[in-house]
């Protein structure tokens, strides 16, 4: 029985598919087979990202409306054998995806595969509502800004209530916090909200912090999760982050600034 | 509000010797709707604007048409109906009002139920066996709420229920305790909204707003261990984020009216 993930956070822009995309390929890095979905429809990305835009065949919408089948829609990635990228469709809207519909692609995708992530749109409408349907975890990814943070609040209400798991009354959603575009300058400065802020706010565990970078935005625009750019801080981070949710014991980073020294020899 | 008392019968099958079925008494506090005026058309766009002010009161609430202030004979009961069943209640009965009117609602089907005066248990017919010891002996109680809060009649019988809410309260979310007082053991976030018609005690942070004795209830107090509410009320008597003293803020509290007067007080 495959774990269901949802990457999600009700703001847009805040780095829900650059996780995806990275948090799915260090899963699949450490051995676990590994689908990603991209809940996006009409505004697909993710296969961007992952650098797999030019062999999209078939779609989620097709494979919900039996045109393929779920191995067609498929798309092994080219640099991890356990990794598959089901993409979004780009020419319909969300009104294309039904509950009963992805519950069957889950459900199948579940029989062979350890781990299914899946890439929430922003907002909290159908798309949105359907990603996070299904899921087991949510990791709740969120800017320290507070408009970010109260998204990802209401985010968590509706999870509470409206998941699979809320409405038949088993286990809550486990819940993760992920800080992303973390800037410990600016937080310094008090012209961003620090992690303790965000937790106390949000009071919700922490699985780690991926510190603002221009690698990330680099590593987007060549089709490459930034989790395999492993000199990369965001890299770091991102495979912390799988570490931690695989449950390894691994301090956090990347919440201070780094001192002179520390930046010399880049620790 | 209004009480509607239902007498504790036993009714058996006097071939089986297996009891059938058996009929409690239940007191419960229902909407009553008072009208004025048959146009429909006035009564839906009034109603509705009530409605809009706390959807999540009336939604799928049964309600009593009051006819006592209704002056003519006559009056479309079944596109009364409609109208109630389009705004997502349920009409049940009638209380007041002339004969015929009764009559008519008789013919669609609602109940016409007594004003005032005490009601004498009814007499059953053989197979049927009253048990006399749970028949409210009080006389009937009829009370209205008042549209304005400042001056509510209180119901002299209501079940008081209260409610303890142990995780977080999102934003967004929206919790009522009708009849009762409302515990938060963890913290209730900025934009959700807690309402109860006794005591609000919160055990966690309030960002959001409490609004305690939404029924009138000038006593009620409200609780909190940190206030950086957005809102607090008492009996309809606010005060907004912006009025609250510096001093109170992220302070113990405790909230009530004095006189009118919403007093905030640190513990």
């Amino acid at each position: 029985m495959a774990r269901t993930i949802v990457i999600t956070s009700g703001k847009g822009g805040v780095g829900k598919t650059t996780t995806s995309a990275s948090f799915a390929m260090g899963l699949a890095k450490k051995g676990h087979k590994t689908a990603v979905i991209d809940f996006d429809v009409g505004l697909r990305n993710l296969d961007l990202i992952m650098g797999c835009e030019r062999r999209v065949v078939y779609d989620l919408v097709n494979v919900i409306n039996d045109e393929a089948n779920l191995n067609q829609a498929l798309i092994r990635d080219k640099r991890c054998d356990n990794l598959y990228i089901l993409p979004a469709s780009q020419t319909r809207d969300k009104d294309a995806l039904s509950q009963e519909g992805i519950g069957k692609v889950i459900d199948e995708l579940s029989k062979d595969y350890d781990y299914i992530v899946c890439d929430s749109p922003a907002g909290i409408e159908k798309g949105a509502m359907l990603a996070m349907y299904f899921a087991d975890d949510a990791i709740i990814v969120t800017n320290p800004e507070v408009s970010s943070v109260r998204d990802s609040d209401r985010m968590l209400g509706i999870m509470a209530s409206k998941s699979r798991r809320a409405e038949q009354n088993d286990e809550p959603v486990t819940e993760y916090l992920l800080l992303t575009r973390y800037d410990p300058s600016r937080v310094k400065r008090g012209d961003m909200l620090s992690v303790e802020d965000v937790q106390e706010i949000l009071s919700m565990d922490l699985l780690g912090v991926i510190p603002e970078s221009q690698d990330i935005l680099n590593a987007s625009n060549s089709g490459e999760p930034v989790i395999l750019q492993e000199k990369t801080d965001a890299a770091k981070a991102y495979k912390d982050v799988v570490g931690r949710y695989l449950g390894e014991d691994i301090p956090q980073r990347f919440i201070n600034q780094k001192g002179f020294l520390g930046r010399l020899f880049g620790g | 509000m209004q009480q509607i008392f239902a007498n504790h019968i036993r009714i058996f099958n006097t071939t089986v010797t297996t009891v059938a079925l058996e009929l409690r008494s239940g007191s419960y506090t229902l909407p009553t709707l008072r009208l004025f005026d048959g146009n429909l058309d006035l009564i839906q766009q009034q109603l509705k604007q009530k409605i809009d002010q706390a959807p999540s009161f009336f939604i799928h609430s049964p309600v009593v048409i009051d006819l006592q202030e209704f002056t003519d004979d006559e009056l479309d009961f079944p596109a009364l109906t409609k109208v109630i069943s389009s705004l997502k209640m349920h009409m049940i009965g009638v209380r007041g009002g002339s004969p015929e009117l009764h009559a008519l609602a008789t013919e669609c089907d609602l109940a016409v139920l007594t004003v005032g005066a005490a009601r004498s248990p009814e007499k059953t017919s053989v197979d049927q066996e009253i048990d006399t010891s749970k028949q409210p002996d009080a006389s009937n109680v009829v009370t209205d709420v008042n549209d304005d809060p400042q001056e509510p009649e209180q119901p002299d019988l209501v079940m008081f229920t209260s409610e303890t809410i142990s995780t977080p309260i999102r934003s967004g979310q929206r919790r009522y305790t009708r009849h009762g007082d409302l515990i938060a053991l963890a913290q209730v976030s900025e934009g959700a909204e807690l309402m109860a018609d006794g005591n609000i005690h919160i055990y966690g942070t309030l960002r959001g707003r409490a609004l305690a004795g939404v029924q009138g209830d000038t006593s009620a107090r409200i609780y909190c261990q940190n206030l950086q509410a957005e809102l607090v009320a008492i009996a309809g008597h606010y005060q907004v984020s912006e009025d609250i003293d510096d001093d109170l803020r992220n302070q113990p509290v405790q909230i009530y009216l004095n006189d009118q007067t919403l007093v905030i007080e640190k513990l």
